[in-house]
């Protein structure tokens, strides 16, 4: 077998790793790698599992640890996400921790994960989402599901600089690279690479 | 104010003029007489002024002179109080004004190329209008205001009937404040105050709608509503404003009758011999603004109408040189013509003769995959599906066909079970997000109790389908001895999970085609260098890329059902696959498919249709009748659904829908077309046409 790369949805974009310049109103930063699992607790099991794995059970409310950052989904659902681990051993690794109280279904490599920062970044969000993110009301933590572009996104407010991770489908990756890129081109916009860890 | 002959160019509200010279820098006319009734007038008139542009006289309506007036004419401009313009007078513009005042002391035709006419402010109620206000007379300012909200909306400034600017900031902070307290935001203690500005003296107005001409007059210059209208409109029993507004369209244009509105009331007042109050305003419509239809397309346009959906292996089809097929929103290789010269038709016909010949592969990631865990995921199955899964073995695969509600076919796929509690289901590409929610209606709503989770996997893992006598032996050379694919360690219908090259892998064995086959799943990464891996393999066995052409031919041949049978008028015995429905259990769509009408023998059966003569090609779409000579839709028996040029059989094939058509194998039918004027004899066949007993597929 000839050597090869494991692709990732944005990877014919041909993007980079790097630092944004001071001059950037909006940074776009294509996550890759990341282990990423949707998990599910089974019949009564949702307070015991989210307590097993040290996250809220509240809606709208991202958990951030260390090994991993989980995003409610709906009651007793949620999607997990870690640097590395893309290759099976994330699930696995929540398997065995799980136990008998749920499932784990691997994600990994089924969705794009776009972060977005600077200082346009919520210009270019409201141009596509309906949901209300100012600052009173999305607080750092926030997330939810939307629909931006006609396509699925799940919305974690990471931080207040702000900065938000948009979490799509990988089959729509390119179309909504497309589409935000388009919805960012009347700022400074920059756009990078960042690798989530050779776990 | 409505003047005689307004429609001539030149005639302009003062206003506009003013923002001509202010903010573009434009002189509207070399000499421009100003008409007023109020002192907004006079604004008009020190820019001109102090433009260069010339301004021959103001005519106010008012009987006597204001401050505004005196310094006017310490400019040296000369002001006539109590007057009013008659008409406007020229040829292609305008070259005149005739004033005259109300005593009828003056008459005087003034030169000028410009009028800038001001009939005071109209209070912009449109929008409160649209939430349900009706706006309230205000005599001082002769103008509608917004009475008292409705909805959580506040007015302030211009659109309140406030004028100055002093009065604007403090109203609009104010709302402000207001509407943040309501909004829950927490208002500092100390209590702020409005930006100051200089107080500005209320400016006085007098009525004048229409000026004391008898001549043309525009009232709605959108709508082309004269004065005339109204008056005509009053003497033919409107005398109603919603009657009115109606059968003269005043204020119904995309203005909704901004400059136009108050005056029509007010001539329709008079008319009446009413006041304004007491004939009321209508209600305004949308837009507020004109809006372009851009605007509402933004970015949906061009490639973004839709979100285009991409295959892990789509650069590798691109440089296979595949011509595209929208499915969806998913796009797919159609066909890979070799070269420039080779045509569709061609280009089918090769790939599905090579598939059958040697081994051809196809991506069939798009296909929608759904896993599903929980002690209850075999029951949830068996209800979803007519046919049973729950002693389906951990490590095969079965054809599962599922009925809406009403009892009529929905969709089908193949679903595998991985684990005692975990399955892995696939959909059609076309209903993969409509199955997903009929499932999560019918466990949160439907059945709650049932303790069963599932989620969507289409885009975790991508597809290849390897079929052909070959198939074997190309999977053998690729996968290099990673997993046994010998009849014993992976029969039809098994499914086995290995590692490629570090990932999870997955193979089944299962065939659309009717060939020995395989699909392969991987992980999105891998799916790029799996196809690569296996085409290159492939090459010594003339393994051929084959697109979703090919792959409907050589479905039609084995009589697979696909999206031209399930048209949502089906039942499962229509296609033939009444015998999957399990007596054993109840599934959604159960009952329902038992109604009379569904059970009747006489339904359109799905059948295989050939044509007597081999060189005559069928058509999708084309009717079936017993007579040509008499063809209508009485005597419509039946339709073609898929039709295909089949290198297996050597002709066109067809499959259809056909009355009592299972009865009917080795009779003829005639085909119609009408929109070709084709009618092609056919005889009715099993709807398998390539190897019925399923050899191949177990080689």
């Amino acid at each position: 077998m000839t050597e090869f790369s494991i692709l990732n949805p944005l990877s014919h974009l041909g993007l980079h790793e790097g630092k944004e310049t001071s001059r950037a109103d909006v940074i776009l930063r294509d996550r890759r790698g990341l282990g990423i699992a949707q998990i599910f607790a089974k019949k009564g099991k949702t307070a015991a599992l989210a307590k097993k794995l040290g996250i809220s059970a509240k809606p709208r409310t991202a958990t951030v640890l260390e090994d991993y950052t989980a995003l409610p989904l709906s009651p007793g659902q949620w999607m997990l996400f870690a640097d590395g681990g893309a290759d099976g051993s994330f699930k696995q690794m929540l398997e065995e921790r799980i136990g008998k109280i749920g499932y784990v279904s691997e994600q990994s490599h089924s969705r794009a994960i776009i972060r977005i920062s600077g200082r346009k970044c919520l210009d270019v969000l409201a141009k596509e989402c309906r949901l209300d993110l100012h600052g009173d009301v999305a607080t750092t933590g926030f997330c939810a599901q939307t629909n931006m572009a006609k396509i699925g996104v799940l919305m974690h407010k990471v931080d207040d600089a702000p900065t938000f991770d948009l979490v799509g489908f990988a089959g729509f990756a390119d179309s909504f690279w497309h589409w935000i890129r388009q919805a960012s081109a009347e700022y400074n916009v920059e756009a990078f690479s960042e690798s989530g860890g050779e776990k | 104010m409505v003047i005689d002959n307004n429609d001539k160019p030149g005639v302009m509200l003062s206003s506009a003029v003013r923002t001509y010279v202010d903010r573009f820098g434009v002189a509207p006319g070399k000499k421009i007489a100003v008409v007023t009734n109020n002192d907004d007038a006079y604004l008009t008139t020190f820019q001109l002024v102090s433009a260069g542009i010339e301004v021959p006289v103001i005519a106010d309506a008012r009987p006597t002179s204001g401050d505004m007036a005196d310094k006017a004419r310490e400019m040296g401009i000369r002001v006539e109080t109590d007057c009013l313009p008659h008409e406007a007078q020229g040829y292609l513009g305008v070259s005149n004004i005739l004033l005259q005042r109300s005593d009828k002391s003056l008459i005087e035709k003034i030169a000028c190329d410009c009028i800038a006419v001001s009939g005071g402010y109209s209070p912009n109620v449109n929008l409160v209008s649209q939430s349900g206000v009706r706006p309230v007379w205000r005599e001082d300012i002769l103008g509608f205001v917004p009475d008292a909200p409705i909805r959580a909306e506040r007015s302030a400034g211009a659109c309140n009937g406030t004028f100055d600017l002093a009065g604007c900031l403090r109203e609009g902070y104010e709302a402000g404040r207001q509407a943040a307290k309501a909004a829950g935001v927490k208002l500092p203690r100390k209590k702020g105050a409005a930006p100051q500005a200089a107080a500005s003296a209320p400016s006085s107005i007098v009525a004048v709608w229409r000026s004391p001409g008898k001549g043309k007059a525009f009232v709605d210059f959108q709508n082309d509503v004269t004065a005339k209208d109204i008056e005509l409109a009053h003497r033919e029993g409107m005398v109603s404003i919603e009657h009115s507004k109606r059968y003269t369209t005043l204020g119904m244009a995309t203005d909704q009758g901004k400059t136009s509105n108050v005056n029509g009331l007010a001539l329709l007042a008079k008319a009446r011999g009413d006041d304004i109050p007491t004939v009321g305003t209508t209600r305004y419509r949308p837009p507020y603004v004109p809006v372009a239809i851009a605007a509402f397309a933004g970015h949906e346009r061009g490639r973004h109408f839709q979100p285009t959906r991409l295959s892990a292996m789509h650069t590798v089809h691109e440089k296979l040189g595949a011509v595209f097929v929208e499915t969806g929103l998913w796009l797919r290789p159609r066909y890979y013509p070799v070269n420039d010269r080779e045509t569709m038709t061609r280009a089918i016909w090769r790939e599905a003769a090579g598939v059958r010949k040697t081994a051809g592969m196809c991506d069939v990631s798009t296909l929608g995959k759904i896993e599903v865990f929980g002690p209850d995921a075999a029951e949830f199955l068996n209800r979803l599906y007519i046919n049973g899964f729950a002693k389906l073995a951990v490590g095969r695969a079965r054809y599962g066909l599922m009925l809406r509600e009403d009892g009529y076919v929905y969709d089908d796929g193949t679903t595998s079970r991985l684990a005692e509690d975990h399955y892995f289901m696939t959909t059609t590409t076309a209903n993969a997000a409509g199955v997903l929610s009929h499932m999560d209606y019918h466990s949160q709503v439907v059945w709650p109790e049932l303790d069963v989770a599932f989620c969507s996997a289409t885009e975790q893992w991508c597809g290849v389908a390897v079929a052909g006598p070959q198939a074997r032996n190309v999977l053998d050379a690729a996968f290099d001895g990673a997993i046994d694919m010998s009849d014993e360690a992976l029969p039809f219908m098994g499914v086995r999970e290995f590692n490629w090259n570090g990932a999870q892998a997955r193979i089944f064995r299962i065939s659309f085609s009717g060939e020995l086959a395989f699909e392969i799943n991987v992980p999105w990464g891998y799916g790029k260098a799996m196809w690569e891996c296996i085409y290159q393999a492939g090459q010594e066995f003339d393994l051929i890329p084959y697109g979703t052409e090919a792959l409907g031919v050589m479905r039609i041949e084995k009589g697979h059902v696909a999206g031209n049978e399930l048209d949502g008028r089906s039942t499962a015995q229509d296609m033939g696959l009444g015998r999957m429905m399990s007596s054993k259990k109840p599934f959604i769509g159960l009952p329902l498919s038992q109604r009379e009408g569904m059970a009747d023998e006489m339904r359109p059966r799905l059948v295989g249709l050939k044509p007597v003569n081999i060189k005559q090609r069928l058509r999708g779409g084309a009717h079936l009748v017993e007579d040509k000579n008499n063809a209508n839709l009485e005597t419509s028996l039946g339709w073609v659904t898929s039709v295909a040029d089949s290198p297996a059989i050597g002709s066109w094939i067809g499959l259809g829908y056909l009355k009592n058509g299972h009865n009917r194998h080795g009779q003829r039918v005639t085909a119609v077309y009408p929109l070709k004027q084709e009618s092609v004899e056919v005889e009715i066949c099993n709807p398998v046409f390539y190897d019925p007993e399923g050899k191949r597929l177990h080689d």
